[in-house]
């Protein structure tokens, strides 16, 4: 259920241990990719809250910015085939593009995005998957915590739920405290796909700082249902931002894949959501 | 000869469809191998002389040890007819009736002049004394003065361990690997890093032999060190170019160690003391000059000052290795010895109780030398050797283990026949039983989170049969070395074939499964394998030289890191992968000065490789039960030049070897179908290895290695998604990591120099890796920092320098 490679961290940690290697921060002249690209970013949940698509360009390796917006761009969602739902540009947030009136979903339902920018036309696919409902969390001191390779303070989030009749079934897990959002890049969320439908999962999802399990917090677990390519993609994001270049870090550099066609960078995930609100643990 | 002749003159392959036998054929092939060996057997009566009256056969060893002495020069009457002696010390030559007189030369050892009468067959037991004069020698090449003028074989070098022992050591511990990556056409794999690549090739291209039995990872502690503890060995021999017909199985080298006999005549006690390990090694008679022993093991103790820690999880923390070599030998009779020997290392890592991950090779032979008759050597060994590693978790309900082991029985026989003054045939045949299961993943602990996983055994039989003969033509300038290799892995089940479905190029979905019935035969991979080489002299100074090979890789192993990991796993061809093959042409020329005192040579190589196999992108193959999926293969080509120049007399002795080359790849599926530089693509590469005699008793060893810089993917740009940043690579390879360059220095006390009849004696050795401090990058990395998110990071993993080390050596 938990991809093996997921403890290639413990390989790197033995052989960061042995090794006598040291790291040096240095600056390389790099070459420039030729033109700027598209990335996307989407938020399209059926959750009935305004659904979102963020287009932003690629930059030079070393030039420091948080993505620099696509403006005037044509964005547009294809639900079930019928009519298309234009996103419109947000007033205030530049290279975001939103719908709040995208509702109604369908498991199994699929849905196209169409973007066009300067004439080029960029296209992926989607499909909503079901969630399963969370029978119950459960916290557990983190075992790397206990003999500190990590801070001493980090707990595991177990979650417990009976899996769908899918022999194939990904999940990406957030944490919200207070309806902030506090797992927002890759390498905070939790990843887990599921194969065996006949055994009850129960599986550590998200590693907590304790500071975060504060009483009076209210904290809520959010899953959401994604495809085998985009766990693999998140993957595959997370080995590039935290192992890129470690001599024991295992196939060349290589970018990530992607579902949007015609060069452009990111993915696009529909997602069935469910959430489950606690209270920190005393 | 009567035996093979008959053999080759059968019209049906025998034993052909009996699994039981180490033979087994593809009919086709077999014919055409018939053919071959039958053309070449023709051409070798053809061309051969006369026959001579009587025949001088007998061994040479070294007087103090007793261990034979391969590679000496055995020359006859001043008439440049002569042999050289086999791995085993053997020698044969034909002789007239009557008065004759041998030389017998090797370096580092007293020439040694036989007068004889020759009144009918004869055998001698010749006893070589060392030089002690010449001793601090720092060769490559400890053989005879001209050796690399007169020899056919070109692109082989031979290591003296002795000499070895000279040079600077990374933390102390002599290396015989890295003082091979300082050799011309060979690169290391990085900095502080044991692995290394011959002419373009990868590093699990080169066949590691210790005593003729293959070891599968020869490192220890992520390839610090290597698993060849230097008091064990004798002989260290690396064939990047005219490879004998006698090895297979590998695309790029040949590096053959062999051990230490043991002295037959006295017993003796060497060791040493350093920083990071101790080590020992006795060896004696077991029956006075009959028989003797050598037993040698080493183990590291960094992690014994953990116990001292009041932390318990650094107290439950392990990391070290242990090595321990042992060879026998004991002499029926005259004609006949038998050799038993056995290697067994292994690392361990412990986390606390939370992770461990220890690996280990173990590897044995037993060996039968045999002097059938005065013309006709034979040597027959079976070989086994076994790698595995194991590695556990109890991470909670992620808890598991993971065990893999590959095994390899090996038996083969191989012939010397001494035709007469002008033809040296060999020939042989060999069997390998490969067993490689790369292990199960399982849960380890009830309720587990972890599926278990299964990662499909492979199984196959590897045979091979050779013939090579190495004649001399009148005159003796003109030597040509020409032979035939036939060679077959046959898929065996149990096991899985995998069928992929192959439409999109950069993802590969399985398909289809199908189960291989344990014991039957499946697919066959047969090869034919030329080798040919020639040597023309044109005088006792100078020759030139030429050669080619074609050699055949059946299994090999995917590599997770820059060079080898410990949980890489080997893998064997099958319908997805095929067998990979090489082809290399090279063309030398040898010059040597002032009496032999400075050898020069240059050699040109190109290597074109077939099937070579590369990680597609993004590609995941650690613990991947469709591992082949990941991989994709095609075309590779290495060439360049090599130049060598030693010095090998006087109290400044050593050798620089400048290569310029270049290798490069051509895989469908990968960097666009376009062609892309290797990962040991260098364009220059010069190194330096001296030692100096300062006095009797001090002398000064340097090593300094100067090359391009490694080659690596380059970002061209960076991807801002949902605050974290990734890199945005280009072409693969295309960058250039800064050049390397290091000086390495030592200097060794040896305060008993001055007096040879101490029984006693010991040295202390003081050595400084990277003195100058330079930051060689091993590895570059654009992995944005924690602390940092967003902000694009640029890192070099480097080891940092200078490092001092220490060794007592004794020696009683």
């Amino acid at each position: 259920m938990i991809n093996f490679k997921k403890y290639r961290i413990l390989f790197l940690i033995m052989a960061a241990i042995t090794a006598v290697a040291c790291q040096k921060n240095v600056t390389l002249e790099l070459s420039d990719l030729e033109g700027k690209h598209i990335i996307v970013e989407s938020r399209i949940l059926d959750d009935g809250n305004v659904q979102w698509i963020r287009l932003t360009w690629t930059s030079s390796y070393y030039e420091v910015d948080w993505g620099r917006p696509v403006q005037g761009a044509h964005v547009e969602i294809i639900l079930n085939d019928h009519k298309p739902f234009i996103l419109q540009p947000h007033p205030n947030h530049k290279g975001i593009y939103y719908n709040d009136t995208i509702t109604h979903f369908l498991n199994n339902s699929a849905a196209q995005l169409e973007i066009v920018h300067d004439s080029k036309a960029y296209k992926a696919h989607s499909r909503w998957e079901p969630v399963p409902h969370i029978d119950s969390l459960s916290f557990k001191r983190n075992p790397l915590s206990i003999v500190g390779i990590y801070n001493d303070t980090i707990y595991d989030l177990s979650v417990h739920f009976r899996p769908l009749d899918s022999p194939d079934a990904c999940y990406l897990f957030n944490l919200y405290m207070n309806d902030s959002l506090i797992t927002f890049r890759p390498r905070h969320r939790g990843f887990l796909c599921t194969s065996n439908t006949e055994r009850y999962i129960s599986s550590p999802v998200l590693k907590i700082d304790r500071s975060v399990l504060k009483s009076g917090r209210q904290l809520t677990l959010e899953m959401r249902s994604i495809s085998r390519e985009f766990y693999e993609f998140n993957n595959i994001f997370i080995a590039q931002t935290d192992f890129s270049g470690n001599p024991f870090a295992g196939a060349p550099p290589a970018n990530i894949p992607t579902n949007i066609s015609n060069g452009a960078f990111g993915f696009f995930q529909v997602s069935s959501v469910t959430r489950m609100v606690f209270d920190p643990p005393k | 000869m009567m035996n093979l002749l008959r053999f080759l003159s059968q019209k049906q392959p025998p034993f052909r469809g009996n699994p039981a036998f180490l033979l087994h054929w593809a009919s086709d092939s077999y014919r055409t191998a018939r053919y071959i060996l039958t053309l070449l057997i023709l051409l070798t009566i053809s061309l051969s002389g006369a026959a001579q009256d009587y025949r001088v056969t007998g061994k040479v060893k070294d007087a103090s040890t007793g261990d034979p002495l391969p590679g000496v020069n055995v020359v006859m009457d001043k008439k440049r007819t002569g042999t050289v002696t086999d791995p085993m010390g053997n020698f044969s030559l034909e002789v007239r009736e009557g008065e004759h007189t041998i030389v017998f030369s090797f370096i580092g050892y007293v020439r040694q002049v036989q007068n004889i009468q020759v009144t009918g067959n004869l055998q001698l037991s010749i006893s070589m004394e060392r030089d002690r004069i010449n001793l601090k020698e720092v060769t490559v090449s400890a053989e005879m003065a001209n050796r690399n003028v007169e020899r056919a074989e070109m692109g082989t070098v031979t290591l003296d361990i002795e000499n070895i022992r000279n040079l600077p050591a990374f933390l102390g511990e002599v290396d015989v690997l890295r003082t091979i990556q300082l050799l011309p056409g060979v690169q290391s794999a990085g900095d502080g890093n044991t692995g290394f690549f011959v002419r373009g090739g990868n590093a699990d291209q080169n066949l590691v032999l210790l005593d003729d039995a293959v070891v599968y990872n020869a490192s220890h502690l992520f390839n610090f060190f290597s698993v060849f503890n230097a008091d064990a060995l004798n002989d260290v021999k690396l064939y990047k170019g005219g490879i004998h017909p006698s090895y297979g199985g590998r695309l790029s080298s040949v590096l053959d160690i062999r051990m230490k006999d043991g002295n037959t005549e006295q017993y003796n006690v060497n060791g040493g003391i350093g920083l990071i390990s101790s080590r020992l090694a006795v060896d004696g008679p077991i029956q006075a000059g009959r028989s003797a022993f050598m037993v040698s093991g080493r183990r590291t103790y960094a992690d014994m000052f953990l116990l001292l820690s009041e932390d318990e999880v650094q107290r439950k923390t392990r990391l070290y290795f242990y090595d321990l070599n042992s060879r026998m030998n004991y002499v029926i009779n005259s004609r006949n010895r038998i050799y038993l020997s056995g290697y067994y290392g292994k690392d361990v890592t412990r986390l606390s109780e939370l992770f461990s991950f220890d690996w280990g090779n173990a590897t044995g032979s037993i060996r039968w030398n045999s002097i059938l008759t005065d013309k006709l050597f034979a040597d027959f060994a079976l070989l086994y050797s076994n790698y595995q590693f194991n590695i556990s978790g109890d991470i909670g309900p992620a808890s598991f283990r993971w065990n893999s082991m590959l095994n390899s029985t090996n038996l083969k026989a191989d012939f010397r026949y001494e035709w007469n003054d002008r033809n040296n045939l060999s020939f042989g045949i060999q069997g390998i039983l490969h067993n490689l299961n790369p292990g199960n993943i399982v849960a380890s602990i009830e309720g587990a989170t972890l599926n278990d996983l299964t990662l499909s055994p492979s199984n196959g039989l590897e045979t091979g049969i050779y013939i090579n003969n190495e004649q001399s033509l009148p005159g003796n300038n003109l030597i040509i070395s020409y032979g035939l290799r036939f060679s077959q892995y046959q898929v065996m089940g149990p096991g899985n074939q995998y069928i992929f479905d192959r439409r999109n190029p950069l993802m590969w979905q399985v398909s289809d499964t199908v189960s291989l019935a344990a014991g039957m035969f499946y697919q066959s991979f047969p090869s034919l394998e030329p080798r040919v080489s020639f040597r023309y002299r044109f005088n006792d100074r100078s020759s030139v030289k030429g050669s080619y090979h074609r050699m055949t890789q059946y299994i090999q192993q995917a590599q997770s890191a820059q060079s080898v990991a410990p949980y890489d796993v080997w893998f064997a061809a099958s319908n997805n992968i095929p067998a990979q093959t090489s082809d290399q042409v090279a063309l030398g020329y040898f010059r040597n000065f002032s009496d032999n005192r400075f050898e020069t040579s240059v050699e040109v190589y190109y290597k074109d490789m077939k099937n070579i196999s590369d990680i597609v992108d993004n590609g995941d193959i650690l613990g991947n039960e469709f591992l082949e999926g990941q991989l994709r293969t095609g075309h590779g080509y290495a060439y360049g030049i090599e130049l060598l120049v030693q010095k090998n007399r006087g109290p400044l002795t050593g050798f620089v070897g400048y290569t310029l080359a270049t290798a490069r790849r051509q895989i469908d599926g990968i960097n666009e179908n376009k062609p892309y530089f290797a990962p040991n693509d260098r364009l220059h590469d010069v190194s330096l290895s001296s030692s100096y005699s300062l006095s009797s008793t001090w002398s000064f060893g340097v090593n300094f290695i100067y090359a391009t810089g490694t080659a690596f993917t380059m970002p061209v740009g960076k991807l801002n998604y949902q605050g974290s940043i990734a890199p945005i690579y280009g072409e693969r390879n295309a960058g250039r990591l800064p050049d390397y360059h290091r000086l390495d220095i030592s200097f060794t006390w040896n305060p008993g120099a001055g007096r040879p009849n101490r029984r006693f004696s010991s040295s202390w050795n003081f050595s400084f890796f990277n003195v100058y401090a330079r930051v060689n990058p091993i590895s570059v990395s654009f992995a944005e920092k924690e602390e940092n998110p967003g902000i694009p990071n640029t890192s070099f993993f480097y080891i940092p320098g200078p490092i001092p080390a220490i060794t007592w050596n004794f020696n009683f």
